[in-house]
């Protein structure tokens, strides 16, 4: 159970509705949509912050959306760092 | 190879992105020019290099904020990632002596189209509000997280007893220890749900942005 009481897309409203339904419409390689059909736990994470949430998110766009890594490339230094920094993640 | 992805690499290309992300991860500050000549030699140019830096600095903010939030596994995966151990020493922090100039070394996020706009973007939402945390907190915590790593283009914390601060620590140096009872001061302290978190963002944005100074500075 998170530590915060998060926000899912369901039951957003407002801005946060707003904001979901932004990075919702993003572009993304359908291995990273969770099989439960609902947003990623790293966006729910950001819930509390609607305004937070799609700047973090921009930053990822602009490191992920291209090279010169390849995507293996960039898998692997995600997941070398959330190794060493002992998060599932 | 689930503890160390980079392991199984057998190209020098492959090998050098993880050794990079492990400096980057564990000890930005110990970074030098050498390993800069060491990634060309692995037929990694200064872009590519540049992206493994700013990679593996934001998704270290990524999972500072997944652990002190509490979110739980939500892909299918074959193999679950192990556990943490709450027992694992905190990450160590450069001596005084060991912290890299604050100069500009040979790379610099200038040179990746869009970064300097969607830094400033977060940045300023982050460390350019008043409300919930105060402004004067969010230094302090900025001046924490970039203690713990190094970075001297900001000052040292003044010394506080404030839960933030202890916060910011376990944030930056002991993510895996993150949980309920990291959280439990800052509520005794009457804080709320939406500065709880606000002060996690700003931890977790600090501790980004110093390992990125200090690796890029370190580099020189």
């Amino acid at each position: 159970m998170p530590y915060l009481p998060l926000v899912g897309f369901r039951e957003s409203t407002g801005a946060l509705r707003d904001a979901y339904e932004a990075m919702m419409a993003r572009p993304l390689p359908s291995v990273y949509r969770p099989s439960h059909g609902g947003e990623p736990g790293i966006i729910r994470a950001h819930s509390i912050d609607p305004v937070l949430l799609p700047r973090v998110f921009r930053f990822s766009g602009m490191l992920n959306g291209q090279g010169p890594l390849s995507w293996p490339e960039r898998e692997l230094v995600n997941a070398t760092t959330s190794r060493l920094n002992q998060c599932f993640y | 190879m689930i503890r160390d992805p980079a392991s199984a690499a057998r190209d020098p290309r492959t090998k050098a992105i993880g050794g990079l992300a492990r400096l980057v991860t564990e000890a930005p500050w110990t970074l030098t020019r050498h390993d800069r000549a060491r990634a060309h030699d692995a037929e990694l140019d200064d872009a590519t290099i540049l992206h493994v830096i700013m990679l593996s600095s934001f998704f270290g903010y990524l999972n500072r904020v997944a652990d002190a939030v509490g979110i739980e596994l939500d892909y299918d995966v074959m193999v679950r990632p192990p556990p943490p151990d709450p027992e694992t020493p905190p990450l160590v922090r450069p001596s005084h002596d060991e912290r890299p100039a604050p100069d500009q070394g040979p790379l610099t996020i200038t040179m990746r189209p869009g970064a300097i706009e969607a830094l400033a973007a977060w940045n300023d939402h982050v460390m350019e509000r008043d409300a919930p945390l105060t402004r004067a907190q969010r230094l302090l915590i900025s001046r924490v997280a970039a203690d713990t790593v190094g970075d001297a283009s900001l000052p040292p914390p003044e010394p506080s007893d404030h839960p933030i601060v202890a916060l910011t620590e376990t944030i930056a140096l002991a993510p895996w220890r993150l949980g309920e009872a990291a959280l439990a001061p800052l509520r005794e302290a009457g804080m709320s749900d939406e500065a709880i978190f606000d002060a996690i963002s700003v931890a977790a944005f600090a501790n980004f942005a110093s390992r990125l100074n200090v690796a890029l500075a370190a580099l020189q």
